[in-house]
């Protein structure tokens, strides 16, 4: 198929054969046309071989079809509620016990809808006739339509299973990939010219008049710089670790920006300590310095709420907006960036997170909700 | 006729550093500073401002665009942590780019490239002329365009910035381009010393001093390794 569009792309068909190429290359990948596939499949083998050795494709196809609803409910309900929500949960007794159950139910319906309508062009009259006289619960003949729906249903779930393996493994590997982003983008934005020099100019400045601040700054500074080096390439750490290095890159800012800063930070509920992947509040306090502050020529107004209950992190930060400079080259501005926070918080909070970004006129705020799973 | 100096950044701990700088030239005089560049269009509007340090990471309106936007600029020294903005700056036609944090030392080369600036013919003047006075001996030195008179009773001690010295009197600094070997070898043996690499003193001077260091003009001033002997020699005499 592939080779086809190629050479018809070739041919000067470009266009809409590039447009058909690309809505084939969707359709393989959507879900719903990997299962109806599967079951097509699944139909054209059985009937094929079975229609090919006795010659009879029709009947053999609606004997197939007649059982295909049974079979999907048994390799669904297997696949999606059994496996996933008691198997894999670790709830072995109860897994059991409906699989025992589940299994009895679907192969007796298979069995109902078997012995009801047998068609008489395909078995022969003798074959019937031992069949029914066999009984509703000769075992035997439930245990051929047992394995009937089973091969399938293990089929199904071998495919499934393997492809959320696979998903699983490239999430794996794009998770360290971008973490690794992330930190050498931290220690390029923290690192780089502009914060790094500007606070050792400030630095410079409290050296010059002797003033006291200097060995707390001096302190400040080393204790970021702790950070970066040695807890940021953790895949967790603690929060007040985080909130540490918060505070001391906001004591930086104000340092620099002096009066001019009208801020305020209320942290609660944070006492008892908690795991978190770290950098994945700092950038939100960051990016509001930097479009907040820096690019704001009146008194920029910061206000930043951070609480921790139940298990859940609630992180709000307003900032005033500013006017951004054109002219100014993106380095700075960037810095992690919010997009790179939101795909780090969608590989390793998947679902367990709610981030809203709101930008008016002159205010941008930012929420984020994370739901921290018990330890 | 006195320098007037703006300085515009957004830091006041930045402007800090450059009025600190400041106070070592006599010549050159702080008419004000500024948090951005709006305010700072406003202020070269009402005054004349010969010289104007600039931080380029500012907010709404940065330094390059500020530059860009005056039709009669003033000389402009750029001050930024930045340090991919040079290109930019020398588009410009600015006198120098200094990166913070910015070393005395690198300050005092920026205004020797402001005086450099001006079409002078003072180039053959030297940078040190010996009077030969004998009842009080003194020196000229060039300094900020001029040749300042000081006379050698005068110095309580000498430090070097690499190409530069700071001659330093009861109270005041003259900086000038020359080397401290220079210095030591012509300045009179028995009333100066040289005691370390960055230091000369005037012998008498000197209120304190200790096998490590001297104390002079309220300032503890090191002795270097090399110089101990020579320097003790001179100070028991």
């Amino acid at each position: 198929m592939v080779l086809l569009l190629k050479v018809l792309n070739k041919t000067g068909m470009g266009l809409r054969t590039d447009i058909l190429y690309k809505k084939i290359n969707l359709l393989l990948k959507s879900r719903l046309f990997l299962h109806v596939l599967f079951w097509l499949a699944y139909l054209c083998y059985f009937a094929l071989m079975e229609g090919f050795y006795k010659s009879q494709y029709s009947a053999v196809l609606v004997i197939y079809l007649r059982n295909l609803p049974i079979i999907m409910a048994c390799a669904y309900f297997t696949n999606y509620v059994l496996v996933p929500d008691y198997l894999l949960a670790k709830k072995y007794l109860l897994f059991s016990l409906t699989f025992i159950f589940s299994a009895v139910f679907f192969s007796t319906c298979l069995k109902i809808v078997f012995f009801r309508y047998l068609i008489k062009e395909y078995y022969s009259a003798e074959g019937i006739g031992t069949y029914y006289k066999a009984g509703f619960f000769y075992l035997p003949y439930y245990l051929s339509h047992l394995l009937e729906l089973y091969t399938v249903t293990f089929v199904f779930g071998f495919i499934k299973t393997f492809r959320n393996w696979h998903a699983s493994q490239q999430n794996a590997i794009q998770l360290k990939q971008e973490k690794t982003a992330a930190e050498l983008k931290f220690l390029k934005s923290q690192l780089n010219p502009h914060f790094l020099f500007n606070v050792l100019n400030s630095l410079y400045a409290l050296a010059l008049k002797n003033s006291d601040q200097t060995a707390d700054m001096i302190l400040r500074l080393s204790s970021m710089m702790d950070f970066i080096l040695h807890e940021s390439g953790n895949s967790s750490i603690l929060f007040s670790k985080e909130l540490k290095l918060i505070e001391d890159y906001i004591e930086m800012e104000k340092l620099r920006y002096g009066d001019r800063l009208q801020f305020t930070m209320t942290v609660e509920g944070c006492q008892s300590d908690f795991l978190i992947a770290p950098l994945l509040v700092f950038p939100f306090i960051e990016n509001s310095f930097k479009h907040g502050v820096s690019t704001n020529i009146d008194s920029p107004l910061i206000v930043i709420h951070i609480k921790y209950d139940e298990h859940v992190l609630n992180v709000t930060v307003k900032n005033s907006k500013g006017i951004v400079d054109p002219d100014i080259k993106s380095g700075y501005n960037e810095g992690i960036g919010l997009k790179n926070v939101t795909r780090r918080l969608e590989l390793t909070y998947p679902g367990q997170y709610t981030l809203s970004i709101n930008s008016e006129d002159s205010l941008f705020s930012i929420q984020l909700i994370l739901r921290l799973r018990r330890q | 006729m006195k320098t007037q100096c703006l300085i515009v950044d957004d830091e006041p701990l930045a402007i800090e550093v450059i009025a600190t700088h400041l106070k070592n030239f006599s010549e050159l005089v702080i008419a004000g500073s500024c948090r951005n560049a709006v305010e700072a269009f406003e202020f070269i509007k009402k005054n004349k401002i010969d010289l104007v340090f600039l931080d380029i990471q500012m907010p709404e309106i940065n330094g390059l665009s500020f530059v860009k936007s005056l039709k009669h600029p003033p000389k402009i020294i750029f001050t930024t942590a930045y340090r991919d903005y040079a290109i930019d700056g020398f588009d410009l036609n600015v006198l120098d780019y200094l990166l913070k944090p910015i070393s005395l030392e690198r300050f005092i080369q920026a205004i020797d490239k402001y005086y450099a600036s001006f079409p002078v013919a003072s180039t053959n003047t030297p940078d040190i002329l010996f009077t030969s006075e004998s009842t009080r001996p003194s020196i000229f030195v060039k300094t900020e365009r001029k040749m300042v008179r000081i006379f050698l009773d005068e110095i309580y001690f000498i430090e070097s910035l690499k190409e530069y010295v700071i001659i330093y009197t009861k109270d005041k600094k003259v900086i000038t381009k020359t080397a401290i070997s220079f210095l030591e070898s012509t300045l009179p043996g028995e009333q100066f010393v040289r005691i370390h690499r960055s230091y000369i003193v005037a012998v008498q001077k000197i209120s304190a001093y200790t096998p490590t260091s001297v104390e002079v003009l309220n300032k503890e001033l090191p002795i270097g390794r090399n110089y101990k002997l020579e320097a003790l020699k001179q100070l028991t005499k």
